[in-house]
Order: structure tokens, then C-alpha cells, then sequence
């Protein structure tokens, strides 16, 4: 049994933080800890102390050149053996919308069947649409993915907030998610069916993929926001939906990945 | 060497960017014969020590996206790609580069130790177009779609040229002035013509009798004592007059605002002088209230207001009008006030924290056909779109939600479109056991700038933005802002907050250092500086324009000396630059030095209170007029349709849904609602923490062609509308808060230049009348506000002037969030209620400028006591829970109030307006369903709570006026039973929504 310490990076625009905090707060973390990339860089926030490890939305350098690019630079070059020890051992990450573009683009999602880091092989490029707009979108979870952070969940509604989230891949790379069931959110339309239709599907991904995991499934990328679904009057349309609990469905991610790192890590 | 990288998509994938770019010049330059647009991200990387190697990995690992991009060194890319053009687009040399900055940075990163002092790199877009066009045609896109000239450089190639070696080249837009500091001195006894030379010449914005009294300041003999004591010239320099100017500017010291006016009002046969309109009428209505009201913390002397919304919290609002800038560079203009606004926030007390932004803009019509009225006027589409995007980019990546707003359209904001920009921010009561909102200089404190580096960008924002715009307004005032060296300072600034390491704050906006430092020098009594340790973007800056440079996100922080070490490290930590400049004093003088040459010596006293006041002349005489014919009609089918589908009832969704309006997780009542998320929500929502039931709502008032008939009741009218907006999801009306934003044209007469100028002032002094007037009824607080008086184009008969406009935004509160009420209506057979009466009220109304009936017609009224009774009666209703839906009527009236409920709640609704509660006698039905009388909620509510929900509502103007049902349809019926509008809820939603797409 461990205990639920979660680490959330900062800085460099990224502006997600304080949400996700609260997200991991109310899911009953042992300590939420918010901590400037180079704090984690220096050891005065030491990695190895932690057992979640969150990358939260923002704009990091403001996606210029492309998102979540720079700031991967910076983790690989500067925290790229720690990270591979963290994931090695098990422990939890979780990539939020900007989070999920810097796992991408640094490789540890998908992931390599072999090494930690894997080279760049999927995406997450500009929108069909070409811009960025803050919508809600239903979500279904992958039945067949194991990873702990997805059970119990089976769609979500969520909103999605970015300009860059159309989830692209090699042919060969997505057969590899399809076949490993690394598939964790796809977008669907209203009957449940995954859609490739705007604005269901908000920025065209292939597949309709919302979110992976890498194969071992401790490590979730995803580009909807479920930190901003804790409770019911974060929905758009809260006020017509009295049936909702207090408590936002959202908020079952994080209580998984909690649950998961006091019970079975 | 310089490398030159291309990016491109690959080949076999659409290029979305260049679709839009496709769409745009066939919708704005009629030209369809543009078969394809691919765009190219350019970077010219200027690495001295950088090898080969080196540059090949980072275009590789940076650079690149191997899934979807391709990539080649020099021109070679374009050989790949067919096409029959290229335009190329970069910055002009010390515009501010964000995506450059991130590249190098970037470089830096991978490589240790190459970067040095002065290498960059240097962001452009090549695009590549297909299509018989001519150079011609190829110029106008690129300079009216891809390029803004004053900012950017660009350059186009076509086939033949390409094939016979014609390149783009690796020239760097980098600044190669090399001027020596240099101190000049102004001979100020000349005469009085050649005072007014200087005045214009130095951008000043100065009038003669300012002049004068800075002229008399120089002959006193302490001051020429004081001078010579610490070696400083006699002779005025350069920069102490443009610090003058700068805090003397209209802009800065509100001088129209604190003006002696002598009021006529012709109408009435009134004569009236006001010492100070500000003093009369602003501060008197909220010192009449603060008494019983101790939530008040902060009022006039701050960045902004702070009331304490909640036990221990404090809610810190302004809202700027950044718009001279706008209307030369939409897009940087727009983001400048954005995060201009943030720091304010940040700014106010010890620093709070943004958690909202707000934005209304004011625009002509972006379907605009006629001749654009000046040489150096964007189109208003052009304007549009640029406004909305640097709003769009300025909130998105700070990471600060905009939750409500609204956008105004008419022609008559051609010259001068208003984009104001408000923030909303968060602070504990206390900070370390001191109350936050009161902060104080130490004498001795050292002075800090923090953020990013000064440049030659926003000089003379403050002396500009006070003068009418005219074809040579300098470039320098226009500023581009980084978001995200902006958004690194706020996490270091409230990390040093919350540690207490600096005993003031304030930003640099307007004004720059001499702005920022010279208000809090205030606090001692005095400064000391040294320009020469002030970080540059680059070399060539006059000691002057150091000091007033408005260059984006810096903040200047007192620090007493014990705090540096520890600020130093949490700003290295944060990747912030902070330079210590100077010290506070209690000399009583302003004393800046370069080095060791004296640059300016100004008495602190004669600097804010030194300037002579204004004596203006204001006359009113235009009577109501109540004369004006409609056509009859048989129905009204037609005209709903045309009404709904008008620019300033159209849904904007298509434009709002482009910002984040959710980030920060606080937004219980989002701008879009109902069924679809989709409809229109009258005020926003923000919880304070999800821990906490407690909210804030905001809200505002905006109909400036109100002006046309009476800014008296274009004042009143705006602050119902805010109220009501409030009150319709849930405010607490016996909790507000308001903020004044006036933006006027010039009111100052001249008989060539301004000839309508004393009934402009008028008009602001019935505007102020009306602001205390209705605040001091509705027991609104004013906590901030600001004003704009120079909004005209051109001068004498050709100036275009906006209407009067008073932007009046409104904190309020609710208890339990859970109390919401939304829009949209909820349930077939819920009963509609109309709150408040209809009176024959179309004094420049939508209805009557679809009509073109223009200045006649009467201006809706505001009653407040008989208002806020109803208020209170509804609001006690909503907190019962039995409240289903709730919506505001403003432009077009009960018929748009009434469709839009239908259609965001997906259902149908019969309307039978014989049973509207009216004021007087209203002959015509079509007036009862398009007056906008002010006061009037549309309300429903469940069968079962009807009895309750009319014992509470007794006594207050309120009937039942109709039924919700799953018909899909929107039924009206009138006089004798006649059916006025019978149309399918979809049908109108369709053309509600269609209007401003066709922009995108």
C-alpha cells in the first residue's frame, strides 16, 4: 500500500494546476502537491517522493511551434531518466489536454512495447476546423482497456478545450493501440456510435480517439478535461439535468488512480 | 551564418489553416479564383556558434512533427508543392516575436551554452497559392488578409519569377539602430505658438495653458535651486517633458473628468456649474452608499475595486477600453488590453489573481460595403476578426476564462472600434496578518521591474491614445503582448505575495515606468532611478523613451533590501527577469539618472497636482421627439425572421465558443446554455472555489444608439440592463457592484475642429446625472471605472464620432450557486410570466433601425423603486427553487426574449400579448412585442408552483402571459385574437445562428 502523493507540474503556461488539485483533493489524496518544472528539475521537489505524476492543461509556451512540444524539450533533456524510472515502477501519470500533447510528442504515449521512451509516433495535430474552441463532447470509455484510471467509468460527457487535438498516428502505430486495446476515450454522437462528424467529434481525430494509455495502462493522456467535471454545475446545461449527483462523473478518474495507488501499488 | 528553415504539412494531408485563408479572400475580396493555400511556418534561426549538425537536430526534434510535417533547410520545401505564388510574411524589425523567443529558447534547451546575447530567431509564414491571380491581386490579399504593414513585412514571388532564381532570402528583421543615449534639452521661453509646436511635435498632447503652467514651473527660483543643487540643467529635458505629458495625458489624468462645466440645459431652462463630474457624480455615489456597506474595500485610489464577495475573499474588477491601438492592429491592440487588464488585477492591493475576463466589443458592421472612410482604417471584418482573435489568444493562453461579454454593432464605430477588456481576480482578506487590498512603499524600498524587457513598442500609448486618430499616428504605439512571459510573471508574483517580499505592486500599462513608478512614488514622496540598469530588448533607446516605453507584461514591485536574495531565487525558479532600478525617497522630487548623466528632476507635487484645470461648455438642447410611422402589417412572420437574424440579436457563438470560458473550473453559469448549450445566458455564473456554494455573477449594460435619443436614459438604461441580466440568474439585488466605462467622442469645443463638441460634453454630464441618479436608487457602489474621450476619426465636418457609449458592468453575488436560474425553458406546460410593464418606449431601438427611424421615438425609462421591488420579489422566488427558467429583454424585446427561451429549450410556447402588463396605452402590437421598455424579466414556472410564485409576485407588475409546449412552435397571438407569429422554434433558431458565421 502506498500513499497517494500527487505531484502536479507548473509553469511555462501551463494554467490547469489549481483545478487539477482540487480534482485530486476532493478524490482524497494523501498530498497535492503543485510544483514548478524546475523544482522537479532541481530536487527540491523530489520525484521519487510521489506516486501520481499529473501534466495539466494549459499552453505551455503558448503551442507555439507546435503544442506541448517545447516543454516535452525541456522534461526529456532535463528529467528524462527520473521520468523512466517513475514509469518503470508502475506509479501513475496522467496528461490533460496541453499534458496529453507533451506525452504524446515526447514519446511516452503510445509508448514502446520495450523502452519507456519511445520515438514521436502519433500526434496531436491542428483541428479540422483549424481553431480552438471550448466545447462539450460525449465520451466513451474503451471497455477492453484495463488501465486502473478507466474503471467503472463507461462515457463521460466532458468539454474539450484546445486547438490542436485531432489524434493522428501511422498506420502501423494505430493498429498497434487498436491491438493492445490502448484505445481509452473515443468521441460519440448522440446514439452512443463513435463519430468522425463535426462538432461531436470536435477536431477529426482518427478513430474518434479522445484519449490512449500506453500498453502497461499506467499512463493516460487524454484531451478532454474531466478536472472541470468534479461537480454538476461545472455541466453547461446543469439546470435541466436535476437527476445529476452533486458529485461530477469526472471525478472518477482521479478517485481511480488514488484508489489504485493506496490498494494495489 | 543565418539558417533558413520551411515547415510545411506533408503533401497528402488538407491544410486547414490554408482552407480558411481559401474562404476568406473569396468572402472578402470577391476573388474566386483561388484553387488552393498552403502555409509554411518560417524560421530564420540566427545562431552564431551554431553548427550544421546542430541545426539539422533541432529542425528535427523541435522544429518538426515526423507524423505530419515535413522539413528542409533553405528554400527546397517549395520545390515539392505546386503553386503559382508565394507571399511571405514576417515581423519588421523589434516587434515582438512570441513564436521566435519560444524557438530559441528552445534552442537553448537542447543546446547549453551556444545561445548567445544577441542571437534570435525569427517566426514567419510563406504561403503558397494556386491560381490564375495577378501581382496585383496577390498584393491586396497578402497586405488585406495575410500581413498588417505596420507590423509585418512581407514579399511576393510568382511562378516566373521563382523559376528564373527569385528567393525569399535570409534577410533578418533584426534592430540595427545604434543611437548613443543622449539627454536634449527644450527651450520652454519661446512663444506661445511655438509651446503648441512642441506640444504636437513630441506627442505630448498638451494644451497651451499646460504648457504655460510647465513653462512657470521652470522660472520658479526653487526650482531652479533644486536643479542646480543636484546638478541638473536649467533648461527642461526631454524627458521631464514627456513625463508631463504622459502623466498629464487625458488618458491618465481624467481631465474632462475633473473640469470645471458650465451646464445649459436648454430643454428645461437650467444653468448649473459642476466643479468635476468625477467628484459630482462618480464619487458621490459611492460615498453616499459606502457607509452601509463595509463589503466595499477598495475604491478610486487602486488598479481596480475590491469588495469581499464571500467570508475571507476578496473580488478585485476593472474593466479598460484599450481601443486606439485595436483600430491600427486589431489582433495586437486587442491582446495588449486583454493581459493589460490581468496586470491590473495583479497589480491591485498586494496582487490578486485573475479568475475571469470580460470583453464587449463595439464594431461596425463586418458586412460593411461602402468606402472606408480613411487611408489607415481597416476594413470592419478586418477588425473583427483581429480583435477576436488577440482577445481570444491573450485569455485562452493565460489561462483565464471570458465569461461574459457581448458585441454591438454600428456603422458609426468605423473610425474607432471600442474593445473593452475587464478582469476579475481573487485574493485572500489577508496576506501574511495585513489586510491585502492597502499596500505602501517603505522608504528606502528598492524599486523592482519584473517581467519582460523594454523596447521602442507602446511609446506614447498614453499621449496617443488621447488625440484623435489621424494618417500619421505613430507605429510605436502599437505594443504585441506575450501571454506567456506574462503568465510566468503571475506565478512568480503570487508565490512572492504570498511569501511578503515586496510592500507594493503595481503594473506598467499606460505610461510605463514613469506611470508605474511615479504613482507609487507617492507613497514616500519620492524616487530614485537609474535607466541605465533597465534590461533592453535591444540597444538604441533614448533615456526618455526608456522611461515611458509601454513594452507588455512588466510590473514594477517595491522590495525592501532584505527580500532581494529570495525574490532573485523564486524569479529564477519562474525563468523571470527582475532588475532592481532604483529606491524610493522621501525627497519630495523624481529624480532619474543614467548612469551618472541627470535625465529628469520633477517635484512630486508639481507632477500630480501641478495641472491647471479645464473650464469646459456644455449645452443641452434637444427635446424628445416622439413623431415617427411604421408600416402595418398583416404578420409578423417576416419581420421575426429579419429581427432575429439583425447583427445585435444574432447568436455571436460562433465567435465565443473560440474562448475558453471554462478553464479555472469556477463556471456555473457559462455564456451558453439550454438544451444544446447553445442559447444566449444573460449574466455568467463564477463560483468562488468548488469547496464553496458561494458565486459571483457578472453582468453588463451596453446600447449605446440609446445616445441618439438621451445619454441620461441611455445611462439608466444600461445599468437596469445589468441589474435585470443579474437578477435573471439569480443575483442578489440587494448585493451589486458597479463599474463605469465612459467612451465618448471628443466633448471639448473648438469651433473648426469640434464643432458639435458642448453638446457631446452634454451629454456626458446627463450621462454622470443618470449614473448617480439610478446607482444611489439601485444602491450600486461604483468601485472602478474609466473613461475614453478622444473616440472620433478625422476632425471638423468629416469626423466620424461613435455614439456616447457607457459600458456599465456588475458584480454581484449569490448565495447558493444551486439557486441558479438558466434561460431556456424547461418543460412543456410550464407557465410564462412577464415581470415589469410595457410602455411605447422605441426610441432607437432594433425595431426602429430596422425601420431606419433614427432620433425619434421615446427612450425606454428606469424606475428604479418600482424596478426593484420586482427584482426582490423574483429573486426571492428564484432562492424557493420554483423559478424554471428566467431571461432578460433588451434588443428587439419580448419577441426575441420569448424565441430564444423556446429554441434553447428545444420547445415550442403560445404567447397571447393582449395579457402584457402595459404602462399607458399601446395602440400597435407589433410595439408591445418589440418595445424595449426596461425592467421586464421573461419568466416560466411549473403548474405546480404557480400559486406560490404569484403570492410572492403580488403587488409587482407581472402576468401570465402564455404557456411552454412540445409543439416546436412559437405562437403569438394579439389584438382580437389575431395571430401575429406562427413560426417553428428551429426555423428562427436557424437564422438567429446563421448571420455571424458566414464571418468565419
Amino acid at each position: 500500500m502506498a500513499k497517494a502523493n500527487v505531484l502536479i507540474l507548473s509553469g511555462y503556461g501551463i494554467n490547469c494546476e489549481v483545478e487539477t488539485g482540487w480534482a485530486f483533493e476532493m478524490a482524497g489524496a494523501d498530498k497535492v502537491v503543485t510544483s514548478h518544472v524546475n523544482r522537479v528539475v532541481s530536487g527540491e521537489t523530489p520525484l521519487k517522493d510521489y506516486s501520481v505524476l499529473v501534466f495539466p492543461g494549459g499552453f505551455s509556451f503558448g503551442d507555439h511551434i507546435a503544442s506541448g512540444r517545447v516543454l516535452g524539450i525541456k522534461i526529456k533533456q532535463e528529467l528524462g531518466p527520473q521520468l523512466a524510472d517513475f514509469v518503470r515502477s508502475g506509479r501513475l501519470i496522467i496528461g490533460i489536454c496541453n499534458g496529453f500533447q507533451v506525452l504524446v510528442k515526447i514519446g511516452l504515449l503510445p509508448g514502446d512495447d520495450e523502452t519507456v521512451f519511445g520515438e514521436q509516433k502519433a500526434t496531436l495535430a491542428h483541428n479540422d476546423s483549424a481553431r480552438y474552441e471550448d466545447r462539450w463532447v460525449t465520451l466513451k470509455v474503451n471497455a477492453k482497456n484495463k488501465s486502473p484510471f478507466l474503471r467503472g467509468i463507461t462515457t463521460l460527457p466532458c468539454a474539450v478545450r484546445h486547438g490542436e487535438g485531432k489524434f493522428l498516428a501511422f498506420d502501423h502505430e494505430l493498429a498497434r493501440i487498436k491491438a493492445h486495446n490502448m484505445i481509452a476515450f473515443q468521441y460519440v454522437d448522440k446514439a452512443g456510435n463513435l463519430t468522425q462528424e463535426y462538432p461531436q467529434n470536435p477536431n477529426g481525430s482518427e478513430q474518434a480517439i479522445a484519449g490512449i494509455t500506453n500498453k502497461r495502462g499506467n499512463i493516460l493522456g487524454l484531451m478532454p478535461h474531466p478536472e472541470v467535471f468534479i461537480s454538476k454545475t461545472q455541466h453547461p446545461h446543469w439546470t435541466r439535468l436535476p437527476e445529476l449527483d452533486d458529485e461530477g462523473p469526472g471525478l472518477k478518474i482521479f478517485r481511480n488512480a488514488v484508489d489504485f495507488v493506496k490498494n494495489e501499488l | 551564418m543565418v539558417f533558413r528553415v520551411e515547415v510545411g504539412l506533408r503533401g497528402d494531408l488538407k491544410d486547414p489553416h490554408g482552407k480558411i485563408i481559401q474562404r476568406r479572400v473569396k468572402s472578402d475580396f470577391n476573388i474566386e479564383s483561388v484553387a488552393d493555400v498552403r502555409v509554411f511556418k518560417v524560421y530564420l534561426i540566427d545562431v552564431q556558434k551554431a553548427d550544421l549538425a546542430q541545426v539539422k537536430r533541432f529542425v528535427a526534434e523541435v522544429l518538426t512533427d515526423p507524423v505530419t510535417e515535413v522539413a528542409h533547410l533553405n528554400e527546397d520545401l517549395t520545390d515539392a508543392f505546386a503553386f503559382d505564388w508565394l507571399a511571405e510574411v514576417g515581423f519588421l524589425p523589434g516587434v515582438t516575436d512570441n513564436e521566435g523567443r519560444t524557438a530559441l529558447w528552445a534552442f537553448k534547451t537542447l543546446f547549453p551554452g551556444v545561445v548567445g546575447e544577441h542571437d534570435a530567431v525569427y517566426a514567419g509564414r510563406k504561403y503558397l497559392l494556386n491560381g490564375s491571380l495577378g501581382q496585383k491581386e496577390v498584393e491586396r490579399i497578402t497586405t488585406g488578409l495575410l500581413c498588417n504593414k505596420l507590423i509585418q513585412r512581407h514579399r511576393v514571388i510568382g511562378r516566373a519569377a521563382w523559376e528564373k532564381g527569385d528567393r525569399m532570402g535570409d534577410r533578418i528583421p533584426a534592430v540595427t539602430e545604434q543611437a548613443r543615449p543622449e539627454v536634449r534639452l527644450v527651450p520652454l521661453e519661446i512663444e506661445d505658438e511655438a509651446l503648441d509646436k512642441i506640444s504636437k511635435e513630441r506627442v505630448l498632447a498638451l494644451s497651451r495653458e499646460e504648457m504655460k503652467a510647465v513653462q512657470a514651473y521652470y522660472r520658479r527660483p526653487r526650482t531652479k535651486a533644486m536643479r542646480k543643487e543636484l546638478g541638473f540643467p536649467e533648461l527642461p529635458t526631454d524627458c521631464e517633458l514627456e513625463v508631463l505629458g504622459q502623466t498629464w495625458s487625458e488618458h491618465c489624468k481624467h481631465k474632462i473628468f475633473s473640469a470645471e462645466i458650465f451646464y445649459t440645459d436648454a430643454v428645461t431652462n437650467v444653468a448649473m456649474k459642476i466643479d468635476s463630474l468625477f467628484k459630482s457624480y462618480i464619487k458621490k455615489t459611492t460615498y453616499d452608499l459606502l457607509p452601509t456597506m463595509p463589503w466595499v474595500k477598495s475604491v478610486f485610489d487602486d488598479n481596480a475595486g475590491v469588495i469581499e464577495i464571500d467570508d475571507g475573499l476578496l473580488l478585485a474588477m476593472k474593466v479598460e477600453p484599450p481601443h486606439s491601438p485595436s483600430a491600427l492592429d486589431p489582433y495586437g491592440g486587442a491582446l495588449t488590453g486583454i493581459v493589460g487588464v490581468n496586470r491590473d488585477i495583479m497589480g491591485c492591493g498586494l496582487g490578486a489573481k485573475p479568475i475571469f475576463n470580460t470583453d464587449v466589443f463595439c464594431f461596425a458592421s463586418p458586412f460593411y460595403r461602402g468606402d472606408l472612410p480613411g487611408p489607415n482604417l481597416l476594413h470592419p471584418a478586418r477588425i473583427f476578426r483581429g480583435v477576436h482573435q488577440g482577445v481570444k489568444d491573450g485569455g485562452n493562453e493565460s489561462g483565464i476564462p471570458v465569461v461574459n461579454g457581448s458585441i454591438f454593432f454600428d456603422n458609426r464605430f468605423i473610425g474607432k472600434p471600442l474593445v473593452f477588456c475587464g478582469t476579475g481576480g481573487l485574493m485572500p482578506a489577508e496576506v501574511r496578518g495585513k489586510p491585502s487590498w492597502q499596500k505602501k512603499p517603505e522608504p528606502g524600498d528598492l524599486i523592482v521591474m519584473t517581467g519582460g524587457r523594454v523596447g521602442k513598442d507602446g511609446i506614447h500609448g498614453a499621449t496617443f491614445s488621447s488625440e484623435e486618430l489621424h494618417p500619421g499616428s505613430p507605429v510605436t504605439a502599437v505594443q504585441i503582448g506575450d501571454p506567456i512571459v506574462q503568465k510566468r510573471m503571475t506565478d512568480f508574483i503570487l508565490e512572492a505575495r504570498d511569501k511578503g517580499l515586496y510592500t507594493a505592486i503595481t503594473d506598467n500599462g499606460a505610461g510605463g515606468l514613469s506611470s508605474s513608478i511615479g504613482e507609487m512614488a507617492t507613497g514616500t514622496g519620492g524616487a530614485r532611478i537609474n535607466l541605465e540598469k533597465v534590461p533592453l530588448k535591444y540597444e538604441g533607446l533614448q533615456p526618455w523613451e526608456i522611461f515611458v516605453s509601454e513594452a507588455q507584461e512588466r510590473m514594477t514591485l517595491s522590495v525592501p533590501a532584505r527580500h532581494m536574495t529570495e525574490l532573485q531565487r523564486i524569479a529564477a525558479i519562474h525563468e523571470v527577469e527582475m532588475t532592481a532600478i532604483g529606491e524610493f525617497t522621501t525627497s519630495g522630487q523624481l529624480e532619474i539618472y543614467h548612469g551618472k548623466t541627470p535625465v529628469a528632476l520633477l517635484d512630486m507635487e508639481f507632477l500630480h497636482d501641478g495641472l491647471p484645470k479645464m473650464k469646459l461648455e456644455a449645452v443641452w438642447a434637444r427635446p424628445e421627439c416622439n413623431q415617427w410611422d411604421l408600416p402595418q402589417y398583416d404578420d409578423l412572420n417576416a419581420i421575426m425572421i429579419d429581427m432575429i437574424g439583425r447583427l445585435n440579436i444574432a447568436s455571436k457563438e460562433e465567435w465565443v465558443r473560440q474562448y475558453d470560458h471554462e478553464v479555472q473550473g469556477r463556471s456555473a453559469g457559462k455564456p451558453f446554455v439550454g438544451a444544446f448549450n447553445d442559447g444566449p445566458a444573460d449574466a455568467a455564473v463564477v463560483r468562488l472555489t468548488p469547496f464553496r456554494k458561494t458565486a459571483c455573477v457578472v453582468s453588463h449594460g451596453l446600447k449605446p444608439t440609446f445616445s441618439d435619443i438621451d445619454a441620461y436614459w441611455m445611462t439608466a438604461s444600461v445599468i437596469d440592463e445589468a441589474v435585470r441580466n443579474a437578477v435573471a440568474v439569480g443575483g442578489d439585488p440587494d448585493f451589486l457592484a458597479g463599474l463605469d466605462n465612459f467612451c465618448w467622442p471628443d466633448p471639448v469645443h473648438h469651433e473648426e475642429k469640434n464643432p458639435g463638441g458642448k453638446e457631446k460634453l452634454a451629454a456626458l454630464v446627463r450621462s454622470n446625472m443618470a449614473l448617480y441618479d439610478i446607482c444611489t436608487q439601485y444602491r450600486i457602489p461604483l468601485i472602478s471605472g474609466k473613461d475614453s474621450m478622444k473616440n472620433d476619426y478625422g476632425s471638423g465636418k468629416e469626423k466620424i464620432s461613435v455614439p456616447p457609449t457607457l459600458l456599465f458592468t456588475l458584480l454581484s453575488r449569490m448565495a447558493d450557486v444551486e439557486k441558479m436560474v438558466s434561460m431556456d425553458f424547461k418543460n412543456a406546460g410550464d407557465i410564462v410570466y412577464l415581470v415589469g410593464t410595457t410602455a411605447e418606449e422605441m426610441g432607437a431601438s432594433e425595431y426602429f433601425s430596422y425601420h431606419g427611424i433614427k432620433t425619434c421615438g421615446l427612450a425606454p425609462k428606469v424606475r428604479p423603486a418600482e424596478f426593484l421591488a420586482a427584482y426582490r420579489k423574483l429573486h426571492i422566488a428564484m432562492k424557493e427553487g420554483i423559478v424554471a427558467s428566467a431571461h432578460d429583454l433588451s434588443d428587439g424585446g419580448l419577441a426575441t426574449a420569448v424565441a430564444e427561451s423556446a429554441f434553447a429549450g428545444a420547445l415550442g410556447v403560445k404567447l397571447d400579448i393582449t395579457k402584457v402588463p402595459r404602462k399607458g396605452v399601446i395602440e400597435r402590437d407589433d410595439i408591445v412585442l418589440f418595445s424595449e421598455s426596461n425592467g421586464r424579466i421573461l419568466v416560466s414556472v411549473s403548474p405546480a408552483h404557480r400559486a406560490r410564485f404569484e403570492a410572492i409576485m403580488a403587488d409587482a407588475p407581472c402576468a401570465a402571459v402564455g404557456e411552454v409546449n412540445g409543439s416546436g412552435f412559437m405562437k403569438v397571438s394579439g389584438t382580437g385574437g389575431r395571430v401575429l407569429i406562427s413560426l417553428p422554434s428551429e426555423e428562427l433558431w436557424r437564422h438567429w445562428k446563421a448571420p455571424l458565421e458566414k464571418l468565419k
